[in-house]
This record gives structure tokens, C-alpha cells and sequence, in this order.
């Protein structure tokens, strides 16, 4: 099959607009899966992924059609995650295709992430057709969605698909468009192997396993290849496609999708954005773009209750092996002793590593509260610091030229009732506003350029409680300003707890000293001791809070009958002090770590 | 070698809404059917274990409800299987018997009448939905006395809802002048599954009230003449309830009848928790078990921590080790540690904290919970 029956194509869209229920609607109606091998959201394989209804992992899949015209064609849907943590791995998979299917629902309209995927691919120059699903739904509004469409993103409305996911209406318009209106892949004239990596996995059997899109050349078993970033070389010994489930094929060629492994134990060597060529005869440049992935958010990770130091280092290397954007390294605090900052792409991100290391490494532990990564310049030196720990500042800032911290540019679309009480959270969040329009008499697009912290700390939550969930709003980083931050240390019984340590703008100081110590005594639980919550500057304490001795805890009866009840009482109370972390004589539960994050 | 015997009387007019255990309403049951299960259960287990019976301890329930002759057949089938038990206790409501009753109880052998009197305050009898009245409860530790039982107990509740610590005082005052030899006070426990539970989940009692309330208990029960001998028991010298005491230093015990738990060879069981089932199961000859639970080394070591420190004998103190910050919280003689008086309303919390710091006894001490205590 030549070029120009092969289409590549993504489905882009807000979260929740239906992306997951279309790829499945396009599976069946193409035939590639049949009813019995027909599981609900196909492409979302991780227990995580399905239990909270979003795609972390992305996959390709190759699907087969005959279109209206006669010809059967070979058309490669190329999954990409939904969330703002992931967008790097949006525009890699976007990179690898030719069009995009901009799918919006119809009761909803436009939202952020439609926008900023819109966006994306525009920037790699792909062609958009524009769905509108769930147009079933007695609430769908497709005339105000098609103003919008015209108006915001600039397209033309007649070339607007109307459709149901759920109700399988509009599917074949849709196949018949990407044929039509999607170009086939470009010949280059090149024949060396140029592949970009546009996702990875850890396969048991395979070792890691590399989802590419060829541009030039061919790849097949025994092609000695070599990754562009690093040089590292590997030999093929399997490629193929998800068809949709993994399937041996004889080789990938140029405008081809599909996946190819190598006996590689590590995913960490096969970084998405990576070029793959052939190590005998090599390409000169690889596909554009390439981004390590760089953790942007970081947190401790301790052991706690059962579970020892050593059973947490390997955990963390075993998910390593699976998710290449995690990173980490051993650190030691004194509260909480020997642990691991370990870096993730975003707030949701940490969540999945955390869910996952626990359950399906049965891990206990404690994580700090995240922050982003801050960077200082001392006097009388030249090199900038990164600070990826609150701790690591110095505690005489007297020797700091300055601080830098992250920022990011926040679009926010909301509908016009709440636009107030929005605005008035992102200056309360140090927002910089840099726009704001309507995008049709109900709705406003506000531009914001807001600190990063600011936003993993609870912004999601307030933007979400202030519109009642109406607006939404996506991110993305525009680099480092200096502010005047400082750390604002936590004390408890007069001893400093580095782990409870976080950075602050010293204007919001006292207001955040003042919250985390009503916090913490709020989840510290009352003790055999009174325990006293200090929050300062330094040394110097501008709040403060005691949590009295815990006066009563007795079973009054405890005869014949009652000494098996008993004792599962006391086990229990046991497992739940093993699972605190001992400091001192203070026992912190996990909620005093993350308490920092639900203040203001 | 089982040194104890329990039996349960799950009867009551009505069930108080605090209450736990087991009970069935009179009415509906055939008393006289449930007497020969118990004693059918007994045969059973007789053929079974070794006995050598210091203790008998009739519990419900309301044992109280039925007439004493009941007991009459119970008791003589054990003098004469088992001989006659050095301590032999009923609970009573303050209201059921008259001074004929408790001569009755006397000349079947009972040496020992428990009384749920609960409070002295009226008000306090009605939030705990108690039927009897404050001169009920006088006039039946009085005649009790009269027909010749010197070793009488009273129950009461401290820490109920709205109590004032005055309230206590005046029980307190009460108590003093009757003819007691031994004194239960017990903290209300909100058990799951009771009304209690539901009617005061949002209730947040005072706990430095409650602090104020324990601390006078122990210094008024002491100037009377009381010793404390575990968390919530008090005795004038000599009195110590010994059936009691087997609980908590891992004397191994028999109890029959529906619901009672059992103790022996490293083993507890429980039986079944209805009452047709326990007949029906005895009408067959088969042990009316519901759970029996095999304790491991561990599970003894546990206990041993668990029971012994709810005494104040306490436990052997090479037994466990105590991390520097809960040392404060300990009383420690030539041979033994025990939890300080004033910090007994936080026992379950000190003993599960020692519990994070001990899995197995120090010392190869044991493998009977018995051998542990010295």
C-alpha cells in the first residue's frame, strides 16, 4: 500500500468531551474490534486510568477502511493524553500526524484545553476537522458551538462534523473527512530510517517498547538503531502495531505508525520526542523538537509504617522502568530521615505515581507537600542554584542576590457570571492579567500570567468551586521571574520540621503562617503530649497554635467477652499510629505534609 | 486447667440504649428450656477440660428477672460435678429482687450480688434510659446486706451525656454510705450498633471534664477506704472481684450460654449470638461455637500487654520494652510496670503507642499467658 492510502491522524479535545467513546466508535465501525473483543475505552489500559476516566498513557492504533471512493486505506489513530501535565507528550503525538480530529461537546462549547490543543496543532501545522460530539444530548447547543468555532479558532463552519459518540451518528462522515481532507504522508526523499518516538511503555516480555512514526526509510527485525539524544544503539528484534492489540509485522516504513522494540530494559532510554535512526547509515538531523521531560513539580517521598527505605527505592526504580518522566533522588530530612525528592510533570502526575506506588507495590509512605523548582543566585557567586527542596534554601537570605520561580500563562475560559470572582482569585494569586475578551456574549477568555506555584497549590479546586465547574482553564510555563520569596519554617514543639518548610511571597507570609498552623492543628490529632505549632520567618515566629494532651482513651469494660474485640480496637489504633510519622514525640499523619497545599 | 465458669442470662425487660450484649426480652423465650441448654453445654465441655472452679459468675442480660430458683438447679448441678466455687456472683438490677430473693441466693450458695445502679441522679437514670429509681437502688444493696451478702458491688457510669462533674459528686457521696465492698465506674463507651451510638454521634463530650470526673473518682474512692485494682474496679481490702481478676491475668475460663466467650489451651471462643440458634444447636448435642480464634505467641504477648496494664499490678517489667517518651507514663517497681493512676483514662492510647515498640515478649518468657504473670 503506497503513501496516499495511509492516514495519521489524533483526536483532541477537553477532557470529558467524549475523545475516548469516538476512538472506540471508530474501532468498531472500521471493524478493527469486534463486539467480543469490545471492552469500554479501549485505548485507557491502566486500572488508574479507568477508575479516574482520563488517558495518561498514550497508544497508536492501526485501523483499516474502505472508503466511498473504493480504495481501503490504512489510517493510524495516535491517542493523546487529556491532561495539562502531559502536554509535552500532546505535542510529540500531534508531531507524528498529519491531521487532527478537534472534537468539542455540544453542550459545553469550547474550553481551555480545546484552545490550547488547537494550538498545538496549528504549530505543527496539521489539518483540523472540526466534530461536534454528543449533539444527542436534549442540552446540546450546536449553533452557539459553531459561532464559537468560526469565531475563536477561525474555521470554516461548513466544514463542522455533527456527531454522537455514544449514539454512533456522524462516524462515517467523520472517516470519510480524514480520507478527504487529511493529506496523505510526505514522501521525503531521504531512504535512511528516521522514526520520531512519540510514546513508550514497559512490556514484560518485550522490554521497552517505542510507539514511532516513520518519516523515512524502513525499520525491521535485526536493524541495529541508535537513539539521537544519546547515541545508545540497540538491536530491533520485534516491530509492529496495536491492532488494536499488539500485533508482529515484517517491517514499519515511511508513513507508517506502529511500535518497535529492542531488548531495551530501561524506557528511560527511549525518551518521547527522541529520534530513532539507522546506526549503519544514520540520518543527520532528527525530527525537531526534542524536550527531556523535566520535572516541574517536586515532593519528598518517605517510607513509613512497614515499609523500609530499601522497598521504596526499588519500588520507585521498578515505576521508573514504566514512566519515563518520573525522576528522583535519594535525599534525607531530619524529621522525616531517609527518603526521595522525586519529580513529576504535574500535581496529577504525582497522584498517579503515588496511587500506583502504593497499590501496586503495597508501599507505605508519607509525601511532602510538592513545590516547583525555584532558582537563586548567591552573592559573590556566579552559578544559579536550583532549589528543588524548600530546605535547601539558605536559612540567611542575606546571602541571596535574588529568587527566581516559575511562571506560567493561564487561559481560563469561563462563563460571564463568574468572570469576577475569577479575576479575583488570580490576584489573589499574584495574577498578571494580559487579556481579556469575550469569546461570544456568555463567555470570557481570560489571559492570566500567574506564579506556578500558585496553581498547584489549590487552583484547580477554587476554579472549579467559584463557576461551579464551569470555567476551565489550562497552563502552560513561560519561564523564571524574580519575586520576594521566603521560607516559612514549621515548628512543632518548638523543634523545626524541614518536611512542613515551604516557600511564600513575604507579602502572603503571615496570612499563610497564620492558616497552616489552624491547619495542622486541625489534622494533628490530639496526643499524650501537648504539641505546639509554631509558623516563622527564620526563627522569628509569627504564629502559633497548641494542640492540648489528649485527656481521655479507655475502653471501660474489658472482661471475658470483650478481650478479642479489645485487642483488634488496640491493633488498630496500633496500625494507625505505625502509619504517622514519628516525630520527636509527634506523631504527623500524612494530611500535616499535605496541609500547606490546602491553605489560603 | 479452667478455673472459672460464666454464664449468661441474655433476659431483659427492655434493653438500655448503651448496651452491647446479647439480650432477648423474657417474654418471648422459654426460660426453663434455656436453663437445661446451659447445663447440657456444661456436660459437654465437663468430658472436655480439667476444672478446678473458684469462680462462678452469673451475667447477662438481667439476670435478675428470673426467680432465683433457676440458679438453684444451675449451682447444684455444678457443686456436684465440679464442687463448690470460693466466689459466686450474680449481677442484679437494683429493682427486681426482695430481701426474700437475695436470702433465697444466699441459701443457694451466692456470696457476691453485682448491682447496675448506674447513678443516683434521676435525671442521669433517665438519659440512660434506666427504669429504676434512686431508692431502688438503696433499698436493694440494704437488703441485700441484710440477708447476710457482705461482699456487694455497685456499677455506676461517669462521663454520660450531660453529666455534670457535680452530678458525680453526689453519687459519689451516695456510694459512700452504703455497705459496699467493692465499686465498678465505669467511662459510657458509645459501642457501635446501640442507639447511643447514633443519638449522640455528633456529641462531643468535654474531655477535660471528663478528666476532672476520673480524677475525683480516684481521689474520693480512696479517702473511703476503696482500692483501685484495674481501670475501672475499686475494692476494700480483700474484695477484689477474683473472677474478674482470672480475665485479666489469663486464667482460663468456661463461658456458657448464648453469646459467652470462652478461654482455654490458647484458644478463644465465642458462641453463637441467637438465642434459637444456641438451643437448637444444644438440642442436638452440638457445641453451640460461633468463632473460636487460636492465639499465637504473639497474639498471647498482646493480650498480656493489653490485660495486664489495665491493672494496677500491672505486668513484669523485662516483658517489653518502653521507648524514653512514653516512660513518664509508668509506674515502675523492683519487678513490675504499670500505668500511672493519673493516666489511666489514656490507657488505650499508651498501650497502643507500647504496642508499636513490642511484637514478641523480651525474654523467653512464655507460652502460657497464665505463666506470664508472676
Amino acid at each position: 500500500m503506497g503513501l496516499n492510502n495511509i492516514r495519521n491522524f489524533s483526536i483532541i479535545a477537553h477532557v470529558d468531551h467524549g475523545k475516548s467513546t469516538l476512538a472506540d466508535r471508530l474501532l468498531e465501525f472500521t471493524g478493527t474490534i469486534s463486539e467480543r473483543e469490545k471492552r469500554e475505552q479501549l485505548l485507557d489500559t491502566l486500572e488508574v486510568e479507568r477508575e479516574r476516566g482520563i488517558t495518561v498513557k498514550l497508544q497508536a492504533v492501526k485501523m483499516y477502511y474502505k472508503a466511498d471512493d473504493g480504495e481501503t486505506y490504512t489510517l493510524h489513530l495516535i491517542d493523546t493524553p487529556g491532561h495539562v501535565d502531559f502536554s509535552y507528550e500532546v505535542s510529540r503525538a500531534l508531531a507524528a500526524c498529519e491531521g487532527a480530529l478537534l472534537l468539542i461537546d455540544a453542550t459545553q462549547g469550547i474550553e481551555a484545553q480545546t484552545v490550547a490543543n488547537f494550538w498545538k496543532a496549528v504549530e505543527e501545522d496539521l489539518v483540523i476537522i472540526p466534530v461536534i460530539n454528543k449533539i444527542d444530548l436534549p442540552s446540546a447547543n450546536i449553533e452557539r458551538v459553531s459561532k464559537q468555532i468560526e469565531d475563536i479558532l477561525g474555521l470554516d463552519p461548513s466544514e463542522i462534523i455533527l456527531a454522537s459518540a455514544k449514539e454512533g451518528i456522524g462516524i462515517k462522515e467523520i472517516l470519510e473527512a480524514i480520507i478527504k481532507r487529511i493529506p496523505p504522508p510526505k514522501k521525503e526523499d531521504d531512504n535512511r530510517l528516521k522514526a520520531l518516538i512519540f510514546d513508550s511503555y514497559y512490556d514484560p516480555y518485550r522490554g521497552a517498547v517505542a510507539f514511532v512514526r516513520i518519516f523515512s526509510g524502513e525499520v525491521r527485525p535485526g536493524t541495529k538503531i541508535r537513539l539521537f539524544s544519546t547515541g545508545k544503539e540497540f538491536e530491533v528484534t520485534e516491530v509492529g502495531a496495536q491492532m488494536p492489540f499488539m500485533k508482529k509485522l515484517e517491517k514499519l516504513s515511511a508513513g507508517d505508525v506502529g511500535y518497535i522494540s529492542a531488548s531495551i530494559k530501561d524506557v528511560r532510554d527511549i525518551r518521547v520526542g527522541d529520534t530513532i535512526t539507522d546506526a549503519k547509515n544514520p540520518v543527520d538531523k532528527p525530527v525537531p523538537g526534542f524536550k527531556p521531560a523535566k520535572p516541574v513539580v517536586f515532593a519528598g517521598i518517605y517510607p513509613t509504617g512497614d515499609t523500609t527505605y530499601e522497598e521504596l527505592r526499588d519500588a520507585l526504580e521498578k515505576y521508573a522502568i514504566n514512566d519515563a518522566s518520573v525522576y528522583f533522588e535519594p535525599e534525607s530530612s531530619p524529621a522525616l530521615g531517609m527518603g526521595f525528592r522525586v519529580g513529576f510533570l504535574g500535581l496529577l502526575h504525582m497522584e498517579i505515581v503515588q496511587e500506583r506506588l502504593e497499590r501496586e507495590y503495597g508501599i507505605n509512605m508519607i509525601t511532602t507537600a510538592p513545590n516547583v523548582v525555584y532558582r537563586i543566585k548567591l552573592k559573590h557567586k556566579d552559578e544559579i542554584r536550583e532549589i528543588r527542596n524548600p530546605s535547601e534554601l539558605p536559612d540567611n537570605m542575606g546571602l541571596v542576590e535574588y529568587i527566581e520561580e516559575p511562571f506560567a500563562k493561564v487561559t481560563i475560559i469561563v462563563p460571564s457570571e463568574y468572570v469576577g470572582s475569577i479575576m479575583q482569585l488570580c490576584q489573589e494569586k499574584r495574577g498578571i492579567q494580559k487579556n481579556f475578551s469575550y469569546m461570544d456574549k456568555n463567555t470570557v477568555v481570560l489571559e492570566y500570567e500567574l506564579p506556578l506555584s500558585e496553581i498547584i497549590m489549590d487552583f484547580h479546586d477554587k476554579i472549579k468551586t467559584l463557576s461551579r465547574g464551569f470555567a476551565s482553564y489550562d497552563y502552560e510555563i513561560i519561564g523564571y521571574r524574580k519575586e520576594d520569596l521566603v521560607r516559612l519554617n514549621v515548628f512543632l514543639n518548638k523543634q523545626p520540621v524541614d518536611a512542613l518548610s515551604f516557600i511564600v511571597h513575604r507579602d502572603k507570609a503571615y496570612r499563610r503562617a497564620r492558616q497552616i498552623v489552624e491547619k495542622l492543628k486541625e489534622v494533628i490529632p490530639r496526643q499524650l503530649f501537648e504539641v505546639n505549632v509554631q509558623a516563622g520567618i527564620g526563627n522569628k515566629i509569627i504564629a502559633s497554635e497548641r494542640i492540648p494532651p489528649l485527656r481521655a482513651n479507655v475502653t471501660a469494660k474489658c472482661y471475658g467477652g470483650d478481650v478479642t474485640r479489645k485487642k483488634k480496637l488496640l491493633e488498630k489504633q496500633k496500625e494507625g499510629k505505625k502509619r504517622m510519622k514519628q516525630f520527636g514525640k509527634v506523631q504527623l499523619p500524612q494530611e500535616a505534609f499535605l496541609s500547606i497545599l490546602s491553605v489560603d | 486447667m479452667i478455673e472459672g465458669i460464666y454464664i449468661h442470662i441474655p433476659f431483659c425487660r427492655e434493653k438500655c440504649p448503651y448496651c452491647d450484649f446479647y439480650t432477648v426480652k423474657l417474654s418471648e423465650h422459654d426460660i426453663s428450656e434455656y436453663i437445661k441448654c446451659l447445663i447440657k453445654e456444661l456436660e459437654i465441655y465437663l468430658g472436655e477440660y480439667e476444672f478446678n472452679i473458684k469462680t462462678l459468675y452469673i451475667g447477662g442480660g438481667s439476670p435478675s428477672i428470673i426467680s432465683p430458683r433457676y440458679y438453684e438447679t444451675i449451682l447444684k448441678y455444678i457443686y456436684k460435678k465440679l464442687g463448690i466455687p470460693q466466689e459466686i456472683s450474680i449481677e442484679c438490677n437494683p429493682e427486681d429482687y426482695t430481701k426474700d430473693d437475695f436470702i433465697h441466693l444466699r441459701d443457694i450458695g451466692f456470696n457476691r450480688v453485682s448491682f447496675g445502679i448506674q447513678t443516683f441522679s434521676t435525671r442521669g437514670l433517665s438519659i440512660l434510659g434506666r427504669k429504676h429509681t434512686p431508692m431502688h437502688a438503696i433499698k436493694g444493696v440494704e437488703d441485700t446486706f441484710n440477708a447476710g451478702i457482705e461482699n456487694i458491688n455497685a456499677d455506676i457510669i461517669f462521663g454520660y451525656p450531660h453529666q455534670t462533674v457535680e452530678e458525680l459528686e453526689k453519687d459519689i457521696d451516695t456510694l459512700i454510705t452504703l455497705p459496699l465492698k467493692h465499686l465498678s465506674a465505669y467511662l459510657l463507651t458509645f459501642y457501635k450498633d446501640t442507639p447511643f451510638f447514633h443519638i449522640y454521634k455528633d456529641f462531643k463530650r468535654n474531655e477535660d471534664e471528663l478528666a476532672e470526673m476520673h480524677n475525683l473518682l480516684c481521689e474520693r474512692l480512696k479517702e473511703a477506704g476503696f482500692r483501685r485494682y484495674e481501670i475501672s474496679n475499686w475494692a476494700k481490702e480483700g474484695y477484689m472481684c477474683k473472677h474478674n481478676l482470672m480475665y485479666w491475668t489469663g486464667g482460663e475460663f468456661l463461658g456458657v450460654g448464648v453469646s459467652a466467650w470462652s478461654y482455654a489451651d490458647n484458644k478463644r471462643w465465642g458462641n453463637v449470638r441467637n438465642i434459637n440458634n444456641y438451643v437448637d444447636k444444644l438440642k442436638r448435642g452440638e457445641k453451640p461455637v460461633e468463632v473460636s480464634v487460636s492465639l499465637k505467641r504473639e497474639d498471647l504477648f498482646t493480650e498480656y500487654i493489653i490485660l495486664g496494664l489495665r491493672t494496677m499490678k500491672g505486668i513484669n517489667k523485662d516483658s517489653v520494652f518502653i521507648p524514653e517518651h512514653l516512660r513518664e507514663f509508668f509506674e515502675i517497681s523492683d519487678s513490675n510496670i504499670s500505668i500511672k493512676e493519673r493516666y489511666l483514662l489514656l490507657a488505650d492510647e499508651i498501650i497502643s503507642e507500647l504496642l508499636c515498640y513490642n511484637k514478641l515478649p523480651r525474654e523467653e518468657l512464655c507460652w502460657k499467658l497464665k505463666d506470664l504473670h508472676p
